[in-house]
């Protein structure tokens, strides 16, 4: 199989994510340490219901193991105060020149999960749950079949089903306003879809696709409760 | 269960996707309304909001922050002429009880694959943001809101095809070619939304957007070098909280 871009550029964007993952898991156990009134959520006891909307980064298939953006929005019911459930939709994408690449990367996420709240005393939820994704990729890249260097135009637009594991936490407490970050890790197995590499149609069970089907993201997300 | 109904209608019927998602959308509409109708008969007057106002069964608002989505479908130059899925996000403040202020921001992306004489493949995602002037501007039906502003989108496209050339030694060879554009465009936006029901924290709408772009303002755009104007049309089904 042929790897997609330098070795070092990976290494770089690893250690990207690897940074922002540290810095997540310090805010958490911070947020154990300090045990403050400020994060509790206890206001969110008043309300039954919520709508996020969140942006990050991304990192996995849906960007080509790169770092891509997305944007998130979630509407959650509050159905207990240590249970959560919660629908989000996630936009990840990527897009323009690189590296001698050409690409429009777009991939919608739709998750339901739910949602505990180990400990109550603080912002941090622990959920999982089902997704379903739809990947709409085109890109040029360097051809699997070809010994010259050859690049060849993909074109994937498939359907997945998979699962997934979130993790958030509440930095700040407004009231019905929060403010928090979220990790999540999804995986997927494709079901259907059209695969065209240098337009030649590709069958699901002959497709070589050099990245695991799975995504981890962490962003900041804005909390409106109601 | 009822959206399974429907599901396993559209099928019999072999409707098309967005057939079938338009049928949602008027489901999802009319069980809401039905819903919060049904509640809001059965509240006791005495717990009935103070701000509850006879007309249309709409709620005064006294918060002036709101944040919603919505979901619903648009066609214009940027799908191809396709209808696709759409997602809005936004963001509103209310200056008085007739006129607000919008901030939105809309989502699409389409890939289309054709096996036609060129082998064409299509991708392309776009971002549109908004920013709105709304008013209520029919006293008798306050349930009509209408709103204009400006729009500004980018757009990211790949496009491939299957060209024919002679070579130099005179044999017709086919080579394949990948295009990428990213225009940016600023334009004008109109709206005119239904609500289907309001009360002290919720409001879910029905709403149509128009809008129209200039000629890219940068971007590469390598079949209109120049580039041409675009737009769309969209509707969408809309819930918004208030803060």
């Amino acid at each position: 199989m042929q790897s997609f871009g330098s070795k070092t550029s990976i290494c770089r964007q690893l250690a990207f994510v690897f940074v922002l993952i540290v810095t997540h898991c310090c805010c958490v156990y911070q947020a154990f340490a300090m045990k403050s009134n400020d994060t509790i959520p206890s206001s969110q006891a008043r309300y039954s219901d919520y709508f996020v909307v969140g942006g990050g980064y991304s990192f996995g298939d849906a960007t080509l193991n790169r770092i891509g953006l997305m944007y998130s929005v979630m509407y959650g019911h509050i159905f207990s105060p240590v249970i959560d459930a919660e629908c989000s939709l996630h936009i990840t994408g990527r897009d323009g020149l690189s590296n001698g690449f050409t690409q429009v990367l777009s991939s919608m996420a739709f998750d339901v999960s739910f949602l505990g709240k180990p400990f109550s005393e603080t912002g941090f939820r622990i959920g999982a749950g089902i997704s379903v994704r739809q990947r709409q990729f085109h890109y040029s890249a360097p051809s699997f079949t070809s010994t010259l260097g050859d690049a060849e135009d993909r074109y994937i637009n498939d359907l997945s089903i998979g699962g997934h594991g979130k993790v958030d936490y509440v930095f700040l407490n407004f009231g019905n306003i929060t403010i928090g970050s979220q990790l999540e890790g999804q995986f997927f197995i494709p079901v259907s879809g059209i695969y065209l590499f240098q337009n030649k149609p590709i069958p699901l069970q002959e497709l070589q696709f050099p990245f695991p089907p799975m995504i981890l993201s962490l962003g900041a997300f804005l909390l409106i409760n109601f | 269960m009822a959206i399974k109904q429907i599901f396993a209608l559209c099928y019999r019927t072999h409707f098309s996707m967005r057939t079938q998602a338009i049928a949602v959308l008027c489901w999802l509409s009319v069980s809401i309304q039905t819903q919060v109708f049904s509640q809001t008969s059965s509240i006791p007057a005495a717990f009935e909001p103070q701000e509850y106002e006879d007309n249309n069964n709409l709620i005064k608002q006294t918060k002036h922050h709101s944040l919603g989505f919505g979901v619903g479908i648009i066609t214009g130059d940027a799908s191809a002429g396709r209808e696709v899925f759409m997602l809005s996000t936004r963001y509103a403040y209310r200056v008085s009880n007739n006129s607000e202020i919008e901030f939105s921001l809309h989502y699409q992306s389409t890939a289309l694959a054709l096996s036609n004489a060129f082998d064409f493949a299509f991708a392309s995602a776009a971002w549109n943001g908004d920013i709105t002037a709304y008013t209520y501007p029919f006293s008798a039906w306050r349930n009509l809101r209408v709103g204009a502003g400006i729009s500004i989108r980018r757009q990211v496209a790949t496009y491939s095809v299957t060209r024919t050339f002679v070579s130099p030694t005179g044999i017709m060879q086919n080579a394949r070619f990948i295009e990428y554009q990213q225009p940016l465009a600023a334009g004008a936006s109109c709206k005119l939304d239904y609500i289907l029901f309001a009360n002290t924290q919720i409001e879910a709408a029905i709403r149509t957007q128009g809008y129209i772009y200039g000629a890219p303002i940068s971007g590469e755009n390598n079949q209109a070098p120049r580039g041409t104007p675009g737009g769309g049309v969209s509707i969408e089904l809309f819930i918004r909280t208030y803060f």
